[in-house]
Parts: C-alpha cells; structure tokens; sequence
C-alpha cells in the first residue's frame, strides 16, 4: 500500500463542505409531470408569456407616443417663437436625472421622510 | 363435420360458462395471479422510508419497469437523434421555475427613469427640408466615399435605444489560488451565493513574475447575471450593501471601458456585507472571502450615458463623469 503523505495541516472542515457541496454530482431530478398538469402548467406558461410581451408592447408605445409629443411640440414652438425655441433646446447644461431619488417601495418606513435634510 | 363454437364465443358467452366444470372464481383468481401488477397498498407501505430527491430509488424492489423521461444531459447540434426539451419545460435541466416577485427596480426603471432619460437626451432635429434648385446639384455631385472615423459617434437617443441594463459580471481573482485551491472554491462559493448563478472557473493565460503568477493555472471566477435577476442583484447592491461600506466614497467617476461597461471593485469586507454571506459567514473560513469586480453591462453606446443610467438608479459616483 501506498504511504498516505502527511504534509501541511489537515483541510478545513469549512473547505471540505465547500468542496463537498460544489462538486456534488447528483443534481435533483427533472420535475415530472402527469398529462393534465402538465397541460395546467403549459397553459399558464403561454398566457404568462402572452402578457410580457403585452408589456413590453405597451412601454414601447408608451415611450414612443412620449416620443413624437415631444418632438411635435418642439417644432411647433420653433415655428411660432424662435427665441422660446433657441432656450428650450439650449443643451448648456449637463443634466441628470434627480439622484436622490430612491427607488419606491411598497412598504415604506413609517418615518421615512426627513424634513430637515437639505441638498449637501 | 362437427360444427364447432369458436373458443372467444364460448368464454364470452355468459350461458355457456356455468356449463364449464370450472367454478366461476377460478378465471379472476387466475388473472389475478398472472398479473404483475401488485396492489398499490402493497407498493408503497405507509411507514417506509424514501429520498425526497429520488422517490423512485428507496421503498420495495417494483415490479414493472417505468419509463421514466431524462433529457440529454448536453446538447448535441440540430441534428442529434434526441433534442433537450425547451427550458420552460418542466422536464427540462435548465428549467427554473418561474418569477414568483416583481423586480422593484426594473419597474421602476420603465415607469419613471425610461421617460426621464429620454426627455434628458432629447436633441431636436428639424424636419428635413428639400429645396430643387439648390440641393438638386449638391446631393447629384460626384463624391468620394466618407472616411472611416475610428470614434465612434454617439448614437442619436431616441425611444428605441435608450440605455438599459443588459447583465452584471461578477468577477474575483484570488492569487492565493496558485499555491491552495481552497481559496479559489471558497471564492467560487462566495459569487454563487450572492449571484444565484453557477461560477464558471477561468485560468490564467500570462506569466506574471512580479505577482509570482504562471500560465494555465486556476486563479479566477466569474458569474454572469443576466436579465431579471441582474435587477435584483444590482438593487440589493444599492440598496442593502454598498451604502454600509464606512469610507467609501462612490464608484469612480472615470471607469468605464467607453462603450457603456462600468466597472468598480469591492474589498473582501464589503463582501461580507451581502445577506447571503453574512448569515453564514461563519461557514467560510477566516480571511477567505474574496475581493470582488463587478461590471455592469449597460445598452448605451458610451461611458457617459451608462453612468448617468446608473446614478439614476442610485448608485453612488465619485468625481466627475468622463
């Protein structure tokens, strides 16, 4: 029989179970299904898929009839009042978005709103 | 000539049984034995016990053969005898079920930073005016071909292609991989959890003396979030990680790779800071949790729009935008 080298110190138990859960051969069976569930899930799987692309349908329009509002009223004001119009498109100033906005949530804090901060 | 009753018509006929010396049960009992099939009590008794990962496996040997459904493990081109079934087929590997919450920050995103980016990058264009005696002449000239400009110039903004967020690598090199693998699976544990994507492991292609670094050796992980999830990971990450980071001032204002790829580094104690590592932070081992590059990877053309999108969405910059 082979020596067993004893080099360095014994592994980590923390590593082994690292190892041991990262190279795990044995993945959870494929989910099996019986025809009419399988049916059930496959209806709700389309209509689901229906109504993303619903969705994202209707933002497109969304952002394409916000679009073409702009772009008319643009012209309209070049063409009525060149002066309003050289100030409105006046591209001077670099600008963002409003940064200290947080993203909404349905939960929010109970005292969330801090009236005495003020823009540093 | 005897005239004979077929054999089917007798065993139908109900008349003629009585007249077999056989009694009536004997023809059930005798299918009963034959049949291979047991009763279900039988099956399965009541307090038996069976892996919850493969039911099939534990309990009493069966007695039939059940076919059971396996997709191929790899995919094998167009042409291979047997195609794996789609992903949102239950049946297949890859399948995962589906989206049980809505991503905050994606609506978000499309119900208020979408309009405002746009509204922001508006450049209006006059309406093209065409005049014959004057353009006719001009526009028919012989012209050489435009030369190739090797910048790029920034795509005019419209409703088609404002910025959006496309996916989030999560990258980590640990040195000390060269000399102990562990650091390099401690990692690949740490970008798994936090990411919820398998990490794939990249090997080194240079000879680096000075970082005592070899070509072909394991040192790397990377994980690829894409889509919904990547809204998720990148909220948590404004949301919940980067703001409890003491000292740190934001993400730097001039990274970027100038084409809409922002980038910035996390030590291994803001890593710490991530929920899935910190409730179990005691299963890693001390001082092998990993530094972090994350790259987020942004629709827009440049740097610029990509970390205007990005401060929108909240996270921190330091310095001016370049």
């Amino acid at each position: 029989m082979a020596k067993k080298s004893k080099k360095g110190a014994p592994t980590d138990v923390r590593i082994k179970l690292i190892r041991y859960s990262l190279h795990h051969p044995k993945t959870p069976r494929p989910l099996r299904f019986g025809t009419m569930r399988m049916l059930r899930h496959w209806t709700i799987h389309r209509a689901w898929k229906l109504y993303q692309a619903a969705q994202r349908k209707e933002r497109e329009y969304e952002l394409e009839r916000q679009y073409n509002k702009m772009r008319d009223a643009c012209e309209e004001l070049r063409l009525t009042s060149p002066g309003l119009y050289e100030r409105a498109v006046a591209k001077s100033i670099f600008r963002y978005p409003i940064v200290e906005f947080r993203i909404p949530t349905d939960t929010p804090a109970k005292n969330g709103w801090n009236h005495e901060w003020k823009r540093g | 000539m005897v005239h004979r009753t077929p054999l089917r018509l007798l065993l139908r006929a109900p008349n003629i049984l009585p007249l077999l010396p056989l009694p009536r049960n004997t023809l059930q009992q005798q299918s009963r034995k034959l049949s291979t099939t047991m009763p279900l009590q039988a099956r399965v008794p009541p307090m038996e016990k069976i892996s919850a990962s493969s039911p099939s496996k534990g309990g009493p040997p069966r007695t039939r053969a059940k076919y059971q459904y396996r997709s191929p493990r790899y995919y094998r081109g167009r042409l291979a005898p047997n195609m794996p079934p789609p992903s949102a087929s239950p049946s297949s590997r890859l399948y995962v079920p589906g989206p049980f919450v809505a991503e905050r920050l994606e609506d978000h995103y499309w119900n208020t930073l979408a309009p405002d980016l746009q509204v922001l990058s508006y450049v209006h264009k006059q309406n093209p005016t065409f005049d014959i005696e004057k353009d006719y002449r001009q526009l028919t000239a012989l012209r050489l071909p435009p030369k190739p400009t090797r910048q790029q110039l920034p795509a005019l903004r419209t409703f088609r292609n404002i910025p959006r967020l496309k996916g989030i690598t999560v990258h980590s090199m640990v040195r000390q991989a060269m000399k102990d693998s562990a650091h390099l699976h401690a990692a690949g544990m740490v970008v798994q959890s936090i990411t919820g994507v398998r990490a794939s492991v990249h090997k080194s292609k240079e000879n680096i003396a000075m970082w005592e670094l070899r070509s072909g050796k394991t040192i790397s992980v990377t994980a690829q979030v894409k889509g919904r999830s990547a809204y998720r990971f990148l909220s948590q990450l404004i949301d919940v990680v980067l703001p409890r980071i003491k000292d740190w001032k934001g993400v730097a204002g001039g990274s970027g790779d100038s084409s809409g790829n922002i980038t910035f580094g996390m030590s291994s104690e803001a890593v710490s800071m991530f929920p899935e590592i910190e409730v179990n932070y005691d299963m890693y081992p001390p001082k092998m949790v990993p530094g972090l590059h994350i790259t987020i990877h942004t629709s827009a053309g440049n740097d610029v729009d990509a970390k205007i999108l990005l401060k929108a969405m909240g996270l921190p910059f330091d310095g001016n935008f370049r």
